[in-house]
């Protein structure tokens, strides 16, 4: 099931929500979570719940074990056992049929590959889980005797299939014990909505424009300004997608009493590649530094070791997005600009204007897009020659003029609604009110109107989604 | 463990009645949502817009709940189905509307479509059975190289008797012969559809018009079509549309010339050619799109839209001697500021049928019928194909169109045979006003029906004629009728027959074929050849 689809917004959701508050204690509440969680993973396909109740028993069993064990080299057996077993798991279904179709490359093999299904949020959870493991074993958190606790923690369905990455430490207590608070359940409304409306009208009508121009059946169509017009609408699809799941998995978590962490911080105001990173899908970003790079030895080990520690990790991040070259290369190209921007450029940094900083970064990251887009080179390299070259149909055309016409205030507003700029606004005026000490209805009733605007815009264009005409070109 | 979180000022303990009120409020506004979505009566189960019925609960068995086919197919079923869909589509249309400057819209990549060949098609020689001895071959031209022995012509001349099929019910189609339209075909029982011991309808004199002891419909039905041609989709016949360009308040669908398709359709009128050409004359009319005739040069260039002139001097260039090519372009051109071409659908209206039809008369040297020899009927309120492909428009929901049909004035009176296999009595022109805004096209012969017959009382001639059209032939057929005895029309998607047989059988003089040219880029030339034997 996705978020963005009728049939969650307006019964699945609000049902799950509705049996949650009212029961009575927590158990039956964390007995709710549970069932709807799977429920809604089994959605996707029930066998894929098989894999997530598995992969978490093992990691359940290992890291229990491990906390029984008393020898220090049992324990650490036990844990390397715990996550070799664990990224086996995800490397099987998300790697699997790549790695060997690039055996059969290197060594010129004739194997079959199998058709293996890659089953949605294993990624996510399969991190979620390693970081469990890691921190039982370093002990920042207690072993989790209760499966089901785990279980709850590995599946709930608010973050298991688009994130944000959430440790288990953070998340243990509130599985123990919440509360449900009206502030935060207000917050979660607000946020749950804004994100719904990010997905289901600015995300899907991006998508609608990128389709316009980037796609390989209408490359070849395709003018060089098209093509940037679509990377344009792709950069803001891919941050406007994202991170509105991110916004309704914290909102839903808010309603629900659960804090979830920040995972996007307006990733496209910043002013260098590093910054970029902190601010985009900042919970991927701390695993890799938190469960990768120091435990490489970070940078404490010479310039050499710590340059290729950033290679290890960049490799890694982008090997996460997919299981293609291109998300690699997406990945070490991140690792070139930032090895260039802390060895190069940091020294006279202050010296540029931020304008210009940004400016440059963003062209970095867009031009970015453009790989991580392409899974096929080929076409990356048709992409490429229309903006930088020239192609048949020139760099400009009356249509690409027309399509960006019939576009233009959406993308514009989708623009807007990358920038901090109204959450900075209702941050301020909300600061304003408690600075003077006022109490603020008005904001309080604003936001309630905006998101009901937002709900029921959504609901439109959800409906609208499912709009198929036949067309019955019958001659 | 919350209280223990550092908050931000957003956080601020104050207000939390009027939060309260507000979360009451908005999950109501959800519940809301989530009891209209339950409301089973409520839920739609056909869309007249999209022509297609909607998403089904899924049947809950074994295999689809393991596949997960199950649970996703509920999803679907929900948001295909639910309560008011239609009327909030409608709104979201308007909102969408709001995306960017809409005064020139282009939905969809536009394609890219063949070079047009200035030179003629040389076909490949193909080889008929045969069967027949050399010397009862049929003169065969011998640009388009058709060698072979045609077994259809008869050893006689064309002059053989018509064969009243009447005489010989055996003769008429059973329902066997008609082409399923589709799995969700609309059920006709709106209609009273006669025993079939009423069938086949020409039990009378030809004299007498229609005369199927069949009752007339006694009233039109308040609201759809008996066969809505256009809710019975077959899955092949799910075309693509491309790209729809909205100018001012009217839609176009650019024309891409596709090479193969137009050899394809050249091939299967030459084969007709050498089938029928020494019993009949050919005609075949091509129709160009709204796009090549009403949009203005520099549109069709950004559109990258072909030359519907080129291609029409391409093909009817590459025709066999014995096929009349009619020349719809330069009459269409010359009059290219009438309503030729509906706004919000893809068909042209029956004044441009009007004008084909006289550069028909022209070519075969009889006098083309005034306009004002028939009597004008009027029905409003048309919202067609693009209508429903533009994702409801607004701009043209605001512009519908007016259908103007002329009612013959030799007769009014047909006879269909139906999807199910059932002729009925029909008019040529049926007064469609109260039928859904997306199916007043089917005012025209019937719509798309696999089989249909035209009587003319003041024509006795025993000169019959056959139309193998698409849709784009309905507007033109009611023209033919004061020239012909009996006006045939087959649609070849729906009905396959042996044409040789049925122009022998049934004294047919003229053969046309009636197309729209963008069908030609479909595979409508392979579903004309199943009948070319």
């Amino acid at each position: 099931m996705v978020f963005s689809s009728l049939f969650f917004v307006f019964f699945f959701f609000p049902a799950c929500l509705l049996l949650h508050t009212t029961m009575p204690c927590l158990t039956a509440k964390n007995i709710v979570l549970l069932l709807f969680s799977l429920v809604f993973y089994a959605w996707s396909g029930p066998s894929f719940v098989l894999i997530l109740v598995g992969e978490t028993f093992v990691c359940w069993l290992f890291s229990y074990l491990e906390s029984k064990a008393r020898k220090k080299h049992t324990k650490k057996s036990l844990f390397v056992t715990n996550v070799i077993l664990l990224l086996g798991f995800l490397c099987f279904f998300k790697y699997a049929m790549m790695l060997l179709s690039a055996f059969n490359g290197i060594f010129a093999l004739d194997m079959k590959i199998p058709e293996i299904v890659l089953p949605i949020g294993i990624s996510f959870y399969t991190f979620q889980l390693i970081t469990y493991a890691a921190d039982v074993h370093t002990k920042k958190v207690s072993v989790q005797k209760n499966f089901f606790t785990l279980l709850l923690y590995a599946a709930m369905f608010h973050q298991c299939i688009a994130g944000p990455i959430v440790r288990y430490g953070s998340i243990a207590d509130e599985i123990k014990k919440r509360s449900l608070d009206i502030n935060d359940f207000f917050e979660g409304t607000v946020r749950f909505s804004i994100g719904l409306a990010k997905k289901a009208l600015l995300a899907n009508a991006c998508a609608g424009v990128a389709d316009l121009f980037l796609p390989a059946e209408v490359l070849k169509n395709s003018t060089g300004s098209g093509i940037l017009v679509g990377l344009l609408a792709y950069t803001l699809q891919i941050y406007l997608d994202f991170s509105a799941y991110s916004d309704m998995a914290i909102g839903m978590g808010l309603m629900m009493g659960l804090h979830f962490p920040e995972n996007f911080d307006h990733p496209y105001v910043s002013r260098s590649v590093t910054e970029f990173w902190r601010r985009w899908h900042m919970t991927l970003g701390s695993f890799f530094r938190d469960y990768v790079y120091i435990p490489l030895g970070g940078s404490r080990k010479g310039k050499f070791r710590t340059i290729m520690n950033l290679f290890v990790v960049w490799g890694l991040t982008g090997l996460w997005h997919g299981a293609h070259a291109n998300f690699i290369l997406w990945g070490l190209y991140f690792f070139v600009f930032l090895i260039i921007e802390k060895n190069l450029i940091r020294k006279f940094e202050d010296k540029i204007p931020s304008p210009i900083r940004w400016l440059v970064t963003m062209t970095v990251v867009y031009f970015g897009w453009m790989l991580f887009y392409y899974t096929d080179f080929s076409q990356l390299g048709v992409a490429f020659k229309a903006i930088f070259v020239s192609n048949s149909n020139g760099f400009y055309s009356a249509l690409t003029g027309i399509y960006i016409k019939n576009n233009i205030f959406i993308l514009l507003f989708s623009i807007f609604a990358c920038l901090p700029l109204y959450s900075n606004l209702r941050k301020h005026l909300y600061q304003k009110c408690a600075k003077r000490k006022k109490s603020a209805p008005y904001m309080i009733m604003w936001d309630f109107f905006f998101s009901t605007i937002c709900i029921i815009l959504s609901m439109l264009a959800l409906i609208g989604d499912s709009y198929n005409p036949f067309l019955y070109f019958r001659f | 463990m919350s209280e223990k979180r550092k908050r931000p000022p957003l956080f601020e303990r104050k207000n939390n009645s009027i939060r309260l009120i507000c979360i009451i409020l908005y999950c109501m506004v959800l519940m809301g949502f989530a009891l209209l979505g339950i409301m089973m009566p409520l839920r739609p189960e056909e869309s007249d817009s999209e022509k297609r019925t909607l998403t089904a609960f899924p049947e809950l068995t074994a295999q689809s709940l393991l596949s997960g086919d199950f649970f996703s197919q509920v999803s679907l079923w929900y948001s295909d189905t639910y309560p008011f869909r239609e009327e909030l589509m409608d709104v979201q249309s308007s909102v969408k509307s709001l995306y960017g400057l809409k005064s020139e819209t282009i939905i969809g990549p536009v394609e890219k479509a063949d070079e047009i060949p200035t030179a003629p098609y040389t076909m490949p020689t193909y080889v008929f059975d045969i069967t027949t001895a050399p010397d009862q071959q049929p003169a065969i031209s011998t640009e388009s190289e058709l060698s072979s022995a045609d077994p259809y012509i008869p050893p006689e001349s064309t002059a053989v008797p018509v064969i009243p099929s009447s005489e010989d019910p055996a003769n008429w189609p059973s329902s066997e012969q008609i082409v399923p339209s589709s799995e969700q075909a609309v059920p006709s029982s709106k209609q009273p559809t006669p025993p079939p011991e009423t069938a086949p309808p020409e039990t009378a004199p030809p004299e007498t018009a229609p005369p199927a002891t069949e009752p007339e419909p006694t009233a039109p039905p308040e609201t759809d079509p008996p066969v809505t041609p256009s809710a019975q989709v077959t899955p092949g016949e799910i075309q693509k549309i491309g790209s729809l360009y909205i100018s001012g308040n009217a839609a176009y669908h650019p024309y891409y010339f596709s090479l193969k398709a137009s050899n394809g359709y050249i091939e299967t009128i030459n084969k007709a050619a050498a089938l029928l050409g020494d019993r009949t004359h050919i005609y075949s009319i091509l129709v160009p799109t709204s796009a090549s005739i009403v949009l203005s040069a520099e549109q069709q260039q950004i559109l990258g839209s072909s030359s519907a002139r080129d291609a029409l001097a391409y093909v009817y260039s590459s025709y066999d001697s014995r096929v009349t090519g009619i020349n719809t372009y330069d009459i269409l051109m010359a009059h290219r500021s009438e309503y030729l071409y509906f706004r919000t659908d893809h068909h042209w209206t029956a004044l441009g049928a009007y004008y084909a039809y006289t550069v028909w008369c022209n070519a075969c040297g009889v006098a083309a019928l005034p306009l004002t020899s028939y009597t004008q009927a009027v029905y409003s309120g048309f919202l067609g194909s693009f209508y429903s492909s533009s994702g409801k428009s607004p701009i043209l929901a605001n512009a519908p169109d007016d259908i103007y049909a002329y009612i013959p004035p030799d007769t009014n009176e047909m006879q269909y045979l139906d999807h199910e296999g059932n002729w009925k009595n029909w008019k040529v022109i049926y007064p469609v006003d109260k039928w859904g805004a997306g199916n007043k096209y089917s005012c025209f012969s019937a719509g798309d029906e696999p089989l249909e017959i035209i009587d003319n009382p003041n024509n006795s001639s025993g000169i019959n004629c056959v139309v193998v059209k698409d849709s784009f032939g309905n507007p033109f057929i009611p023209f033919l009728i004061h020239h012909y005895d009996k006006v045939y029309v087959i649609d070849p998607r729906y009905y396959t027959i042996s044409l040789s047989n049925f122009v022998n059988e049934n004294g047919i003089k003229d053969v046309f074929f009636v197309n729209g040219m963008e069908f030609l880029n479909q595979n409508y030339a392979e579903i004309i050849n199943k009948c070319l034997h």
